[in-house]
C-alpha cells in the first residue's frame, strides 16, 4: 500500500511551481516536465473519485462527500503502484461526522503546505478567475467558500474557506507534521527552501540535484512550455496560467482600503508567518 | 406493492418505486429488486472501490447513510436501507450503481451515456463521466424533437450483427442549473434526493420504447478553450481505448470474470460504431452549439 505525500495550499499559492519542480527532482534529467503531466494531481473529478467510491458519488451532497474523503483517498493510494503517492490539494483541512481528519493520516507520509501573502494571493487569484478585486477579497473571507470552475458539475466541491481559516486549518495543531513552505521564500531563497521541503517529504538530494531541478522550472521556462503546448489548469477565461509569479505585486494592484480590509480579516495570521509587521504588510 | 418496470431490454419487479424507469403491466420478471438483509461482505473479497467489493461473482456495494445492497447472478438485488433512509435515496442509487453490475454480470456492455434517437431506428449516445453534461445535451436534443433511450446508462448489444440500444429511462436527471436553463419549473416531488438539486425531469411524448441501432458515440469533455470543438472519428485502437474508459463500472469486469467477453463486446461494438470526441469550453452555455454540431455530423453521416 502506498503511503501518501500530500501538497496543499490555498488556491494561487504555488502548488503548482512546487508540483513542477518535484516532477523535474523525481526525473532527475534537467529537462523542464510537461505541464500537463505534473506528478501530485488533484483528486477530484468524479471520473475518479467514482471509480475510487465504487458507486455514484456524483448523487451525494457536501457533507455526505466530506465523510467520505478519507475512504477515497485511502482507496487512491491502495490503487498506486509506487510506494509513494503525491497528491495535490486545495482543501481546508477538515473533520468527518465521525471525528476522523479528511486526510487519511494512517497513509500519510508528509504534508507540505505552501503559503503565500493574501495580499498577493487575491491579486493573483482575481486575474486568474476573472473577478473583480473587491469579488476576490469576498471570497478570501468567506467561510464557505469553494474552489469554482463556475459552476462545473464534473468534480468533487473543494470547500477552502477563508484565507485565514485555510492556513490555520492545516497549520495550527495539525494530526500530522506540515512542513511550511512560503512563496515568498521560494523566490528570494529558492535553494534553501526547495531543498528542505524535498528532504521534509523523504527525498534525499544534493544541492546539485536540488538546482537542476529549479533550473528545470524557472518561470520563464514554464510560460513558455505553456505557450507552446497549452496548460489544462488555465481557466477558460485567463489568457495563460504563467502570468507573471513576481511577489508584491499587491502593491500597484490593490488600493489603499482594499489592502487594509485584508489586512483587517487577515492580519492574525499574516503576522503569524511573517507578512505583516507593525509598520504594515512586508514586501 | 411491487412496481413493474421495464429497462435495458428487461422486465423488472420491484420493491421500490423508480420514477425514471418505464412503468409496465405486471409481468413475469427477469429481474428482481427486493428488500432485505445483506451479508456482510466476506473475507477475501475483491475490492472495486471503497465501498464495492465482489465475491463468487457477487457485487456487495454499500451506500454509506442509505442502504446496503447485493447484486447477484444478473437477475436479482436484495436491499437493505439503514433505518430512516428516504426511499428515494435508496432508488437513485439502486438504478446507477446496480444496474451497472446487473448488466455485467448478464454480460452486456454497460456504457455511461445518454442515448437519444431522431427517428426511432437509429440512436446517439453522449458518453461521459458524471458531471460532463450528458443528459444536458440529450435534453437539449429533445428540445429539438429528438426522443429518449437512456438518460444514465446504455446497455449495448449486438442484433442481428448490429449494435443497439435498449430503452431504459423515461425521464432525465438535471441539476437546477439545467432545469433553469429548459425553463423546467423544479417541483420537491421532483428531487432525485430530498436534500439534493438534483431532479428526475419526466419525459412524457418525448421516449422511445423499443431498441435503436446505436450510429455514433460522442464522447463529452471540459476543456479551456474558448469554442466547442468535434473531432474526427477516431481511429480503430483508439476507438476501442475511448470506449473502454466509457464503461460503466469498467473496475468490476475483471472481478467478475468477464475480462475476455468485455474485451470481445468492445470489439465488436468499437469495430461497428464511429466515435468522436466533443469538447466543450467549461465555462459558459455552450450547449445549442454542441447540440448544432452533434446535429451536422449526424446528417453529414447519415448521407
Amino acid at each position: 500500500m502506498s503511503e501518501i505525500v500530500f501538497l496543499a495550499s490555498y488556491p494561487k499559492s504555488g502548488n503548482t511551481w512546487f508540483r513542477a519542480f518535484l516532477t523535474a527532482l523525481l526525473d532527475g534529467s534537467g529537462t523542464t516536465p510537461d505541464v500537463n503531466r505534473l506528478v501530485g494531481p488533484l483528486v477530484v473529478g468524479w471520473a475518479t473519485v467514482e471509480d475510487l467510491l465504487g458507486f455514484a458519488g456524483s448523487e451525494l451532497d457536501a457533507d455526505e462527500v466530506l465523510d467520505l474523503r478519507p475512504q477515497i483517498l485511502r482507496n487512491y493510494a491502495r490503487c498506486a503502484k509506487d510506494e509513494v503517492v503525491y497528491v495535490k490539494t486545495h482543501d481546508a483541512l477538515a473533520w468527518t461526522s465521525t471525528g476522523e481528519p479528511s486526510i487519511p493520516t494512517d497513509l500519510t507520509r508528509a504534508v507540505v503546505y505552501l503559503v503565500r501573502s493574501p495580499l498577493d494571493v487575491c491579486v493573483s487569484y482575481a486575474h486568474h478567475a476573472a473577478t473583480t478585486m473587491e469579488q476576490m477579497i469576498a471570497h478570501l473571507d468567506d467561510p464557505h467558500a469553494r474552489v469554482s470552475r463556475h459552476s462545473e458539475r464534473s468534480q468533487v466541491a473543494q470547500p477552502i474557506g477563508t484565507w485565514s481559516g485555510h492556513v490555520e486549518s492545516w497549520t495550527s495543531e495539525p494530526p500530522v507534521p506540515v512542513h511550511v513552505v512560503r512563496y515568498d521564500d521560494m523566490v528570494s531563497e529558492a535553494v534553501p527552501t526547495f531543498a528542505a521541503a524535498a528532504q521534509a517529504i523523504g527525498l534525499q538530494r544534493n544541492r546539485d540535484e536540488i538546482e537542476r531541478a529549479l533550473r528545470a522550472t524557472t518561470f520563464e521556462r514554464l510560460m513558455l512550455h505553456e505557450r507552446e503546448h497549452g496548460f489544462q489548469e488555465k481557466m477558460t477565461t485567463e489568457v495563460t496560467f504563467f502570468r507573471s509569479g513576481r511577489t508584491g505585486t499587491w502593491q500597484t494592484e490593490l488600493q489603499y482600503d482594499q489592502v487594509n480590509r485584508l489586512v483587517e480579516s487577515h492580519g492574525r495570521v499574516m503576522r503569524q508567518l511573517g507578512y505583516l509587521s507593525e509598520k504594515g504588510p512586508t514586501v | 406493492m411491487t412496481y413493474h418496470y421495464r429497462a435495458h431490454g428487461l422486465t423488472v419487479a420491484s420493491e421500490f418505486e423508480l420514477p425514471h424507469a418505464k412503468a409496465v403491466g405486471e409481468k413475469r420478471p427477469e429481474v428482481t429488486f427486493r428488500s432485505g438483509e445483506v451479508p456482510a461482505v466476506p473475507t477475501g473479497a475483491h475490492e472495486v472501490g471503497a465501498f464495492c467489493h465482489i465475491h463468487d461473482r457477487k457485487v456487495f456495494l454499500t451506500v454509506p447513510g442509505v442502504a446496503r445492497y447485493l447484486v447477484s447472478g444478473g437477475d436479482q438485488v436484495v436491499v437493505e436501507p439503514e433505518d430512516g433512509t428516504d426511499t428515494a435515496s435508496v432508488a437513485a442509487f439502486l438504478l446507477s450503481s446496480c444496474w451497472g453490475a446487473l448488466l455485467h454480470q448478464r454480460q452486456e456492455l454497460p456504457l455511461h451515456a445518454s442515448v437519444v434517437t431522431p427517428d426511432g431506428v437509429t440512436a446517439v449516445a453522449f458518453a461521459g463521466s458524471s458531471g460532463s453534461g450528458k443528459s444536458t445535451l440529450a435534453s437539449e436534443m429533445l428540445r429539438r424533437g429528438w426522443s429518449l433511450l437512456t438518460d444514465d446508462i446504455a446497455a449495448v448489444s449486438l442484433a442481428d450483427d448490429l449494435p443497439q440500444v435498449s430503452p431504459a429511462s423515461v425521464a432525465s436527471k438535471l441539476w437546477v442549473d439545467a432545469l433553469e436553463r429548459f425553463g423546467i419549473e423544479p417541483f420537491e416531488h421532483m428531487r432525485l434526493r430530498p436534500q439534493l438539486d438534483k431532479y428526475v425531469v419526466r419525459r412524457e411524448g418525448q421516449v422511445c420504447l423499443h431498441p435503436c441501432r446505436l450510429v455514433a458515440v460522442f464522447v463529452l469533455r471540459a476543456h479551456n478553450r474558448p469554442e466547442v470543438e468535434l473531432s474526427e472519428k477516431l481511429a480503430g485502437a483508439k476507438r476501442f481505448a475511448v470506449l473502454d474508459l466509457q464503461t460503466f463500472r469498467r473496475r468490476m469486469v475483471a472481478p467478475l470474470g468477464e475480462r475476455a467477453g468485455h474485451f470481445g463486446r468492445l470489439a465488436a461494438v468499437s469495430a461497428l460504431v464511429p466515435v468522436r470526441s466533443a469538447g466543450r469550453p467549461s465555462i459558459g452555455d455552450h450547449v445549442s452549439d454542441l447540440a448544432d454540431a452533434v446535429e451536422v455530423s449526424f446528417e453529414r453521416q447519415s448521407t
